[in-house]
């Protein structure tokens, strides 16, 4: 078994992408020697002295703003406009005085991309239902979204066959979404109901955050 | 007999090489031999291919359940009319060609005077005799491995499937336990034929003629309504027969249902109640008692709630503290509160990470016929998984029974203390160990009782040393009866650079 612990990145002026690596890109100096290695916790990057054009991968989470703060740096320009791919966005920088190729990306999160996810369902849903849940998933915060969408799809099946049916209806996804739902944002889940034309009312009572101060 | 003597040794030494296979190559080539071999013979041989392909999803062997060549329709007259004292015309306007041939007999489509379109199942003639001459085989099972060093009841196990085949061959009793399990359960979907007790023989079961698509057929060409109104149906069948009324339909091979669409959902006609297994009301309702513990809703001491299954108190005290954990693996699907795949549930894989070799504990201490439930248990994972429906199974459950039942099981002390017998002595455990160089030592503990039994837990490799050396096991055992279970080297013993330890701490 074995553990890559760095690569090697060439350039003909070693010094000067040491010191852009640490002022610019916040990489810190790890060992000092006639290769010196450098990391930025997740990266070790060993310079070397060569001629072959060096590339560097960069993900931002917001790359517009990013990238502008590169580009005020004298010796930065840009390669190529922001190119929206599938699921990322994409800008290629130069930094002429190192020779170093930047390729910056952002991720697109299912919001950016106005994707409706599929959601993990195992039993046949009333007609249209899938999509309205989809659009009131919108509304979790997306870091517990893929979480709640497992916990309400299971919810809702199980409370469909506690029924006796073998078909998810309406009233078992509004009571899964309440029931996964912290009460702290069921004001939340009431107006993403509420906008796909559900009467919210049946399954959240408005007064309970209303009247809380 | 000697033919069919020598087919059943053969038979045994190809299920031996099965087990032993390592590459799937070799595997699947001992499967197609053996397959064709149990296909050859009727009888036991191939009611043994049919129980190994209702419990394993397997093409060579499930060919079994489908069918043999059956006996000429001439031969069959003879004997039906014998069987009902009169001549053919008197009962049937007409009777097919064998619709298929099984085990123990074979069915045939016919139309009886009165109209009815009915299937005749016929028992191959003297087949009785020669099960029974297979059934003394039994007595040949191996006692080597496992079930020697963990004390299983073979005895149990022989009694067990000698009543089982000798039900089997009675068409009177299977008629009996249809009409018992049709008037029994009151599951939507489930249709048990009608049977003409008049025309019913020891060797003739006449019951009305059912058509249906086979699973295979439903699981690639039926929606995912009626796939899963299908897995429903199923899942309710084995849930109330179980626990609700304590028979079950003990054969899950797939040629026993056929599936029909109908107007509300799908039908499961579900056939041959030649094989069925009674389970006590105290027996079930432990059992519930269990799934109602594991699921928090319930606190019965696990233990005790075993024995109350059935199983050895002795033999499961070794695995005592593990009991939590093992139900949480057993039971899992009636715990969680969603639907679980079954694609990810491997009962048996966490079984062995849990107990390891003590899992033969747990098997030993079971009774006999759980054999034949968890046999049941695994063609309904089998089926609902080939159906591919993902069901949450406790609503299901609950909806299967009656609701005071379930109340009954709440409010009811089944389970009582367990009294484990005690030795005087202060060990408790009894360790078995064997050290060989090169190879990873064996070593296993168990109940300090188990010490009292000493000679069923030599390993058979190490008998020709004990005889050298003419140590005797009867003596140490002896001993121990009168001395009481204190921490003391009972063997400790030297093969060439095998050692063999066998020691209570």
């Amino acid at each position: 078994m074995f553990y890559t612990t760095a690569c090697y990145l060439y350039s003909p002026s070693p010094e000067k992408t040491r010191d852009f690596l640490l002022e610019v890109l916040g990489f810190e100096l790890v060992e000092e020697n006639s290769v010196p290695l450098l990391s930025n916790g997740s990266l070790c990057l060993r310079l070397a002295r060569g001629d072959m054009p060096a590339v560097l991968e960069l993900q931002c989470s917001n790359l517009e703003q990013d990238a502008g703060q590169l580009l005020q740096h004298p010796n930065i320009e840009k390669r190529t406009e922001i190119v929206h791919m599938h699921d990322y966005l994409e800008q290629h920088l130069y930094c002429s005085d190192i020779g170093m190729t930047l390729i910056l990306n952002q991720p697109l999160s299912e919001d950016d991309r106005d994707e409706l996810v599929a959601l993990p369902t195992t039993l046949p849903w009333q007609e249209g239902l899938i999509e309205k849940a989809q659009y009131i998933l919108r509304a979790t915060p997306l870091a517990f979204r893929e979480k709640a969408r497992e916990n309400m799809v299971q919810q809702a099946e199980y409370k469909a066959v506690e029924e006796g049916g073998l078909e998810v209806l309406e009233p078992h996804v509004m009571q899964a979404f309440v029931q996964v739902t912290p009460p702290f944002q069921h004001q939340t889940l009431y107006e993403a109901m509420k906008a796909q034309g559900i009467d919210a009312d049946q399954y959240l009572d408005e007064k309970v955050w209303s009247e809380t101060p | 007999m000697i033919p069919r003597l020598w087919h059943i040794m053969t038979t045994l030494m190809l299920m031996l090489k099965l087990r032993l296979s390592k590459s799937e190559a070799s595997k699947q080539k001992v499967e197609k031999a053996l397959a064709e071999k149990l296909a050859k013979g009727r009888g036991l041989p191939m009611k043994v291919g049919q129980i190994m392909a209702g419990m394993d999803d397997n093409h060579a062997l499930q060919q079994l359940t489908q069918s043999v060549e059956p006996l000429p329709l001439d031969q069959v007259k003879k004997v039906l009319s014998q069987a009902w004292g009169k001549s053919l015309s008197e009962v049937l306007q007409g009777i097919d060609e064998s619709h298929a041939a099984a085990s123990l007999g074979q069915v045939h489509r016919a139309v009886l005077c009165s109209g009815e379109t009915v299937a005749i199942k016929m028992q191959y003639p003297d087949i009785e005799k020669a099960i029974q001459a297979e059934l003394s085989l039994a007595g040949m099972m191996p006692r080597g491995g496992p079930v020697k060093r963990w004390d299983f009841n073979l005895d149990a196990y022989k009694s067990s499937l000698k009543i089982n085949m000798q039900q089997e061959l009675n068409y009177l009793h299977e008629m009996k336990a249809q009409q018992r399990f049709g008037q029994q359960l009151d599951v939507q979907g489930l249709s048990v034929p009608k049977v003409f007790p008049q025309w019913c023989r020891s060797n003739v079961l006449v019951q009305a003629w059912v058509e249906g698509e086979r699973l295979a057929q439903v699981a690639t060409s039926w929606s995912q309504l009626e796939r899963l109104s299908i897995g429903k149906t199923l899942m309710q069948i084995m849930f109330q027969s179980l626990f609700q009324h304590g028979l079950v339909h003990g054969d899950p091979h797939p040629g026993n249902y056929l599936y029909q669409k109908a107007k509300q959902g799908a039908l499961v006609h579900l056939l041959d109640y030649g094989c069925m297994v009674e389970v006590s009301k105290k027996q079930r309702m432990a059992l519930l008692q269990l799934i109602l513990t594991s699921r928090g809703e319930m606190n019965i001491d696990p233990l005790e709630g075993f024995v109350a299954v059935g199983f050895d108190a002795l033999k499961l005290q070794g695995i005592e503290k593990k009991l939590p954990a093992l139900m949480q693996i057993i039971f899992r699907p009636f715990i969680l509160q969603h639907a679980l795949k079954l694609q990810d549930w491997h009962p048996a894989e966490e079984v062995d990470s849990l107990l390891g070799q003590q899992k033969w504990l747990f098997r030993a201490a079971g009774p006999a016929d759980l054999f034949l439930l968890m046999r049941v248990f695994q063609g309904l994972v089998l089926q609902l998984k080939t159906l591919q429906t993902v069901l949450p199974w406790w609503p299901i459950l609950e909806q299967s029974l009656h609701h005071d039942f379930l109340q009954e099981v709440k409010n009811t002390q089944i389970v009582k203390s367990v009294i484990i017998p005690q030795f005087q002595g202060s060990a408790s455990k009894l360790h078995v160990c064997i050290e060989q160089p090169n190879k990873a030592d064996v070593h296993f503990e168990l109940p300090a009782g188990s010490a009292l039994d000493l000679a069923s837990l030599i390993p058979s490799s190490a008998y020709g040393v004990i005889t050298q050396q003419n140590i005797d096991i009867q003596a140490i055992t002896e001993q121990l009866h009168q001395k009481g279970l204190h921490s003391s080297t009972l063997l400790d013993i030297y093969d060439g650079d095998k050692r063999y330890h066998i020691y209570l701490r």
